[in-house]
């Protein structure tokens, strides 16, 4: 019985999300589509951060790529807009499997200021490239209506958490990141392959981040350095991750969610209290609820499913 | 020629003192790699701002006010949010921590000042006077944050070798626990240390607010030049740091001077990048 409820919630929830866009006003479709993109994002920090352990702070520098290599090739070059954001997302995994040296030469720490600062090498980059008009950017390719963003969104969203569920659900895979993420000195000792591994995790997510970064710019329409590189990305991906919590599947969307939540309520009126208050829900909940939200809410729905 | 490098080296030294700070948390307290430093040195110099055009002061005398503000507000920060984390041995936790704080303090400024871009050095009264050395001129204000930055150094150095705290602080950095064996209460070791780490932070954002202009948004930014030091002085040496900081600061007045600011900025994360990929244990070593 358990496991047909939990089936039919899940058919429900998607059902509704498929026909959201005709059945609900503009407003709460613009809202779901930024709590999709915020759910990929967060889910593929939580492959990375909460799976493998590696802590990856220059996310932002793959989602900024994707945008300009979206604008590249679908402003610039004119191509189809499907092909180009396979091309931005391939171009953003062709470049992290060149920076994969940070995998395997610097450890912990070290690697998470290491691809901050990849991600502000890419930053300075864009800022001298005049083909992409330097530091003032350019136009990007929209489209008018928002059902395509709404759509899109959804099926990254469904994209990214079907891998991060590809990824925990191969029993051997899974043994395999644990034990990478809790100490991979040991696990390499053991037999695993431990940089073959991080790789793949490191290069599925900096394709999907540039698919999602070339979503998000062509919704915006126009990109600079400055909006692309921000490191407002990264930080909302990984405030969502802790807030719902970490190596779990629904943690990251109910992360975004409450993200998703405080940023629509309080963009328009101060826009620096939505910062703070990830700064701070960050804090408190890294503080009392160590391992996210999730962890306290998943009995309760058991309890009312079975 | 000269005075570019001569320039270089004298704004190297607030980058030498950026990273000095940095790496003293780093290998002071356990490993933790701080996301807040930027802020910090942001904070150090949006204070100084807000008391030099309170009270009319010059803002070098504004050291003397801002100071022990942020000592006191990194004391607290390490002892109230940071020891319990980094007790655990979480470091992945430690640094979100680090980086929750780094956005709290970062959007206050920005609440409480706005985005605007500022500087420090329309204040003094001497910002505008040059020396002449033969053929080079060098503005006064280089002149005295060299010194001044050069003195700081010297003298954590001596505090750290010759005072008490400085050798509890060292004993700390080597194993909290037998430190503890000593007698040391190792959760105040790392607060002071923090404090200290935050001393040289807002000299440095001082320092820097001198010569350039900032913004609460520039603490990043401050973050990366403490990163570069760090990775070329290597951890915890306090030479080590302040010549990595003159490298940069020589590499950047150059790159300035021929290409243009964002290729500086390019070129030296780029040079961070190789210099992880060949040697990641810095020029100097690891020694403390």
């Amino acid at each position: 019985m358990n496991i047909n409820k939990t089936v039919c919630l899940i058919a429900l929830i998607s059902l509704i999300l498929l026909i959201a866009p005709l059945a609900f006003s503009r407003d709460i479709t613009n809202f779901l589509t930024f709590f999709f993109l915020y759910s990929a994002m967060s889910h593929m920090l939580n492959l990375l951060i909460g799976y493998t352990g590696m802590i990856n702070l220059g996310f932002h520098g793959f989602i900024g790529l994707g945008g300009y290599m979206f604008a590249i090739s679908c402003t610039i070059w004119g191509l189809n807009p499907l092909v180009s954001f396979l091309f931005s997302g391939a171009v953003c995994s062709l470049i992290a499997a060149a920076a994969s040296f940070l995998i395997y030469k610097i450890r912990g720490l070290y690697f998470a200021l290491g691809t901050i600062i990849l991600a502000s090498a890419f930053n300075a980059w864009f800022e001298i490239w005049t083909y992409t008009g330097g530091g003032y950017g350019m136009p990007v390719t929209t489209f008018i209506d928002p059902i395509i963003f709404y759509y899109g969104g959804l099926v990254i969203t469904a994209i990214s958490l079907f891998i991060v569920y590809l990824f925990i659900r191969a029993p051997k895979l899974r043994l395999k990141l644990m034990a990478i993420a809790d100490d991979d000195m040991a696990a390499e000792v053991c037999g695993v392959a431990v940089f073959r591994t991080k790789f793949y995790c490191w290069v599925i997510s900096s394709f999907m981040a540039g698919i999602i970064g070339s979503l998000w710019f062509s919704s915006f329409g126009y990109i600079t350095p400055k909006s692309a590189f921000s490191i407002s990305w990264t930080l909302i991906a990984l405030t969502s991750l802790v807030i719902g919590g970490s190596r779990t599947l629904v943690g990251p969307i109910i992360g975004a969610f409450i993200i998703t939540l405080i940023r629509q309520f309080f963009i328009v009126i101060l826009p620096h209290v939505a910062p703070l208050l990830y700064g701070a829900i960050l804090v408190i909940v890294l503080f009392l609820l160590p391992k996210g939200v999730w962890k306290y809410i998943e009995p309760i729905i058991k309890r009312l499913l079975s | 020629m000269i005075d570019i490098i001569l320039m270089g080296i004298f704004v190297g030294s607030i980058y030498g003192m950026m990273g000095l700070g940095f790496s003293l948390i780093f290998t002071g307290i356990r490993n933790l790699l701080n996301l807040s430093y930027g802020q910090i040195c942001i904070l150090g110099s949006c204070l100084s701002l807000m008391f030099v055009t309170w009270l009319r002061i010059d803002p070098l005398l504004s050291l003397v006010i801002v100071l022990p503000i942020v000592f006191c507000i990194a004391y607290i920060m390490q002892y109230i949010f940071l020891n319990r984390v980094v007790l655990k041995e979480e470091h992945g936790t430690a640094l979100l921590t680090t980086l929750g704080l780094a956005l709290i303090i970062e959007n206050l400024l920005l609440l409480g000042m706005g985005p605007d871009v500022v500087t420090l050095s329309a204040y003094a009264s001497y910002s505008l006077l040059y020396i002449e050395l033969g053929s080079i001129n060098l503005p006064l204000s280089y002149l005295i944050t060299f010194f001044a930055s050069l003195l700081a150094c010297i003298a954590l150095y001596v505090f750290l070798k010759y005072t008490y705290i400085g050798r509890a602080i060292r004993a700390t950095s080597e194993s909290y626990l037998h430190a503890q064996l000593f007698g040391v209460n190792h959760k105040k070791t790392f607060a002071i240390t923090f404090g200290l780490a935050g001393l040289m932070a807002a000299m440095s954002g001082i320092f820097a607010g001198f010569i350039y202009p900032f913004t609460p948004t520039y603490g990043f930014y401050y973050m990366e030049m403490a990163f570069f030091v760090l990775v070329i002085g290597g951890m915890g040496s306090i030479k080590g740091s302040f010549v990595g900081g003159v490298i940069l600061g020589v590499i950047r007045s150059l790159a300035c001077y021929y290409l243009g600011l964002p290729y500086a900025r390019f070129i030296g994360n780029i040079a961070i990048l190789i210099m992880l990929y060949i040697k990641p244990q810095g020029i100097f070593g690891w020694k403390v």
